[in-house]
């Protein structure tokens, strides 16, 4: 399931998953807004990662895709 | 409808003040959207954040819910930082840091200054690869079977015995190519892990991935995430590149990804207010 990116690269849902919303610095307090929603979306997230067309899907979802310097490298 | 920032989205921090060239398009689904990113700074510290506008009377859990909105959220999130990270030292947040205002960015990050400098400074200059590695369990038997002399002298043996004895003999051929190809993993992995870990600045062992994710037909042994110092690229390449020649006759294949944001060295948890629970 590779989404296409610089140097070759494929970058597989799986793998993004499993750092942006696993890892990372987690900055929690009282002026943060609740996303309590996080957990729930990695579940669903995950289940989408079987489907099919999912990463097109996920491409088409974002009017714009990604930013330039991501886009340009995919040439 | 209303178009008002519903809060601040954080990405993470940068190092320095430039930002790269980003496409005027915004992340945008359905019922939400996450304007172009721009920096915040805080004393030394400085932010990659966007407003979120969330749209009309939509509450923010139901789109963060909705896996199709979220997806693109994730993906756009990701795709903000990797165009940092290719000019400067970047922290990555973990997807879905998200403020009232950029006042409450502010007094966050100077709560949690000295462990987000910390931070900085561990992932400084460098950038995350990761490394899988899956063996074909097929190939290593094969290549097991040719080379290990307990197993040439059974099979000897087993062309001599007779019918029932042979198919015992056989059992135990199938069992010794097992506890033999489980020793060579172990073995191999071992001297795999110690060279890309003297390789890297830093070095952590990633969750192994079912089938249903990698998508291959091959076993996934071990996966990988190493923090290399920026510049240093092509000497981390090269090693993938002699062990994977030094292996793929056993049966190994090496997958590298990246680059990363340093998600996997930036995994610390910090309170961002000193009231919080």
């Amino acid at each position: 399931m590779p989404l296409e990116t610089g140097g070759g690269q494929d970058l597989a849902l799986s793998d993004l998953l499993d750092r942006a919303l696993d890892k990372g610095v987690v900055l929690w307090g009282e002026a943060t807004v609740s996303l309590a929603g996080v957990d729930l979306v990695y579940v669903g997230l995950k289940v989408l990662i079987g489907s099919v067309d999912a990463v097109q899907r996920m491409r088409g979802a974002a009017p714009g895709g990604l930013p330039a310097a991501e886009a340009d490298e995919t040439a | 409808m209303s178009d008002k920032p519903s809060g601040v989205y954080v990405y993470g921090l940068v190092g320095g003040t430039g930002a790269p060239a980003l496409d005027e398009e915004r992340g945008a689904v359905v019922a939400a959207t996450l304007a172009p990113p721009r920096l915040l700074s805080c004393g030394d510290l400085t932010a990659i954040a966007s407003d979120l506008i969330v749209l009309g009377d939509t509450a923010l859990d139901t789109v963060m819910q909705d896996s199709r909105q979220a997806e693109a959220l994730v993906l756009y999130h990701h795709a903000v930082l990797r165009a940092f990270v290719g000019e400067d030292t970047v922290v990555p947040f973990r997807f879905g840091t998200l403020f009232h205002d950029d006042g409450a960015v502010a007094g966050a990050l100077d709560r949690s200054r000295d462990g987000l400098l910390e931070t900085m400074r561990r992932v400084n200059d460098a950038i995350e690869w990761g490394v899988k590695v899956f063996v074909s369990r097929d190939r290593l038997g094969r290549r097991i079977e040719e080379e290990t002399s307990a197993i040439a002298e059974l099979k000897a043996e087993m062309a001599r015995a007779r019918k029932g004895t042979a198919f015992i003999l056989k059992r135990r051929l199938q069992r010794l190519i097992e506890e033999e190809s489980e020793q060579a993993i172990v073995g191999c992995l071992g001297t795999i892990t110690d060279h890309l870990s003297r390789r890297a600045r830093e070095s952590a062992q990633c969750r192994l991935q079912p089938a249903e994710m990698h998508g291959r037909d091959d076993e996934m042994v071990l996966h990988m995430a190493c923090l290399v110092d920026r510049g240093m690229e092509l000497d981390f390449f090269t090693l993938i590149d002699d062990l994977r020649e030094a292996y793929s006759g056993f049966g190994f294949e090496f997958d590298i990804t990246g680059p990363w944001p340093p998600y996997s060295f930036s995994d610390c948890r910090l309170e961002g207010d000193e009231d919080a629970a």
